[in-house]
């Protein structure tokens, strides 16, 4: 049976030689356009490293003076601070809300801008600055447990990381951050230096579990910082809560009812808007365009496989039907109706996987000389040294097992609809067919 | 050794129906040569393949020693045509992207233990007198030539019945001979039982027994 596949396939070389170099063009290209798809739907996925499905903000807004409802006894930036905190306690007692955390102004994550900061690690071999993220938290606000940030091993422990007292320039850095910077030690207890200043110096207090700033990109290198010892007075804050498995956020906001709103509100505090932490992050998404980026690419990817499909399928479909005659032979001579369809199936498989060795060796030529897909990145800032993009391996194999996989499916298909309908004729009838 | 009861064939077209056998009834003992004569259109093709299990009747029951075929399925059929028919056929049907010796291994490629296919192929070709044109595509054979091969192709698997459709229509009558020869040689020496369609008369008088159809009964003479 297998010699007679490949003797099929030899003595029809001149007859099959378009649809094998289609085979190869559609294999290599299904690797090039899937691999950017592969790559955004991989990223897309990525864990946050912050349990953002059980997470929702509360904006509280003050009113303005002049207004009938102001009360100018609270106007006062003690009692502004003692509001706050009431007002978060307030929340915190509401039914399932488990933890609450008032966010610093520009502190929340994946929503807000974040700066830059370029460091040396200190080690006297390291040549260059790298550039981390940093994003502000307020001490004493249960930040870390509430997002539900994980620290590693060797450091402190979330609640004592958000509970402790910050001299200024401590930070908590991600993991991503201290593999950069002091790759295989313990980073607790290391500093960075200022690259501008060699005596101004960032002492490292704990290590947590990587966070990613932005959920339609790579995780980067980010880091959390404190310029306060707590709370201050402000006109506007969020409160950052985390709600229990009874209820999720959306629900949870849509039965936020106006005796609630009466209840929460504390001096000139009240409540502005509630907002499930799934929607902000959408929103973000969004407006950066990338929601419409990422379902570009997966429809392109669609389409192309489609194509692939059809235009694939339908060729060896035409193929094969001029062969009913040499088929109704067979039948004629012994052979089964599952005789026929492993014999055109065979031929088609081994036709693919040939085709698709070479198409996929010309797309390794390519990505060899131009890269694999990297995803999206945030520019100037340095990237985590351990990606998946970066495992070239690993990438390429498991992009090629997909491809392999739809390519051998459409000839499957194919072969498969040609082979099932010769099975309704008799031996006769497809003897006479030419 | 094979029997035909009652065997009723309808083609129908959107248009038109032809009743191409009408109650055939027809009993061809083992080791019989026959030969089955009509004018053109009679309906000899059909019968030969209905009784080759090509085809199935519109009605009617097929025994092949002694075993009711028609109702078998698929692998069955399959299992009949491959060990118990040897098929000629009037237009030669062989493969023309395979090359001779690849087209007299056929049927045993659907074999559980066929042995040696190339020595089996090799030694019928012979039998035909072609052993010097196996690696031959059939395109550069000649008529005669093709009709041997595709003999050796129903020979090869040794079945019991061949059933030739005018396995001389396509030749001169020297080459028509020696088929012919060829064919009794099988018949006498091998025991085959042999079911010929022919329009030849001096042919059909060589065989033990002529059939005669018109407008697809079978008519005494
Ligand atoms: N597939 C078909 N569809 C419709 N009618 C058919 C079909 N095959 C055969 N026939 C008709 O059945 C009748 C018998 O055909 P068959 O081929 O058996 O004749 P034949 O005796 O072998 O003739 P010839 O000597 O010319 O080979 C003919 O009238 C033919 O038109
Ligand atoms: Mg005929």
């Amino acid at each position: 049976m297998f010699r007679l596949i490949f003797k099929n396939l030899w003595n029809r070389r001149r007859a099959y030689a378009w649809l094998f170099i289609e085979l190869i063009v559609v294999s290599a290209l299904a690797c090039a356009i899937l691999d950017g798809g592969l790559i955004s739907i991989h990223d897309a996925n990525l864990p946050l490293g912050y349990d953002s499905d059980r997470l929702l903000i509360i904006e509280a807004g003050s009113i303005p003076e002049g207004a009938v409802t102001f009360d100018a006894s609270a106007a006062n930036s003690v009692s502004n601070v003692e509001n706050q905190l009431r007002f978060v306690e307030k929340v915190k007692q509401m039914p399932g809300v488990v933890m609450v955390s008032e966010l610093e102004q520009d502190g929340m994550l994946n929503c807000e801008s974040t700066s830059m900061n370029s460091f040396y690690s200190g080690t006297e071999a390291d040549s260059g600055a790298n550039g981390i993220l940093t994003t502000l938290f307020i001490p004493g606000t249960n930040y870390f447990e509430t997002y539900g940030i994980k620290s590693v091993p060797g450091s402190p422990s979330p609640e004592e990381l958000s509970a402790r007292s910050y001299a200024r320039k401590e930070f908590v850095i991600t993991r991503s951050v201290a593999e950069l910077f002091w790759p295989g030690e313990n980073a607790v207890g290391k500093e960075f230096i200022n690259p501008r200043d060699s005596t101004v110096r960032y002492p490292v207090v704990g290590v947590v579990e990587d966070v990613r700033q932005k959920s339609h990109i790579r995780t980067n290198c980010l880091a959390f910082t404190t310029w306060r010892s707590g709370i201050e007075p402000a006109d506007y804050f969020q409160v950052l809560v985390r709600l229990d498995d009874t209820i999720d956020p959306e629900t949870f906001a849509a039965a936020f009812s106006n005796d609630d709103a009466r209840r929460l509100r504390t001096g000139n505090f009240y409540v502005k808007s509630l907002t499930p932490y799934a929607d902000l992050i959408a929103n973000v998404e969004n407006s950066a365009g990338a929601t419409a980026e990422r379902n570009m690419s997966i429809a392109l990817a669609v389409f192309f496989l489609i194509n692939l499909i059809l235009g694939i399928s339908s060729s060896f479909f035409l193929q094969t039907r001029r062969r009913i005659r040499e088929m109704g032979v067979h039948l004629s001579f012994g052979a089964t109706r599952r005789h026929i369809t492993a014999m055109l199936m065979g031929e088609g498989l081994v036709m693919a996987a040939i085709a698709f060795i070479i198409g996929d060796i010309l797309f390794l030529q390519w990505a060899l000389k131009f890269g694999l897909s990297t995803g999206n990145f945030m520019n100037g800032i340095c990237n985590p040294a351990d990606t998946w993009a970066s495992h070239f391996g690993q990438h390429f194999a498991i992009l090629s097992g997909i491809v392999f996989i739809l390519v051998i499916i459409c000839v499957l298909i194919g072969t498969w609809l040609p082979a099932r309908s010769l099975s309704r004729i008799s031996p006769v009838e497809a003897l006479r067919n030419e | 050794m094979l029997t035909l009861n009652d065997i009723n064939k309808i083609y129908r077209t959107k248009t038109i129906e032809t009743c191409a056998l009408n109650n055939v009834n027809l009993h061809v003992e083992k080791g019989e040569f026959l030969s089955i004569m009509g004018p053109s259109g009679c309906g000899k093709s059909t019968l030969l393949n209905i009784m080759g299990l090509l085809d199935r009747p519109t009605s009617g029951t097929v025994t092949v020693n002694g075993e009711d075929v028609t109702g078998l399925g698929d692998r069955e059929l399959a299992r009949f045509r491959n060990r118990t028919f040897g098929f000629v056929f009037q237009s030669f049907q062989l493969i023309n992207t395979l090359s001779v010796l690849d087209n007299v291994t056929l049927p045993l490629l659907y074999r559980s233990n066929p042995g040696n296919i190339e020595q089996l192929a090799r030694e019928a070709l012979e039998k035909v007198g072609l052993s010097h044109r196996m690696t031959h595509k059939p395109t550069q054979l000649s008529g005669g030539q093709a009709q041997r091969v595709a003999i050796a192709r129903a020979i090869v698997g040794n079945p019991a019945i061949i059933l030739a459709d005018e396995p001389c229509g396509n030749l001169d009558s020297r080459m028509g001979s020696e088929i012919m020869e060829l064919l009794h040689e099988l018949n006498t020496s091998d025991g085959r039982t042999i079911v010929m369609v022919t329009h030849n008369e001096s042919q059909a008088k060589e065989t033990d027994r002529i059939v005669h159809f018109f407008d697809g009964q079978q008519v005494t003479l």
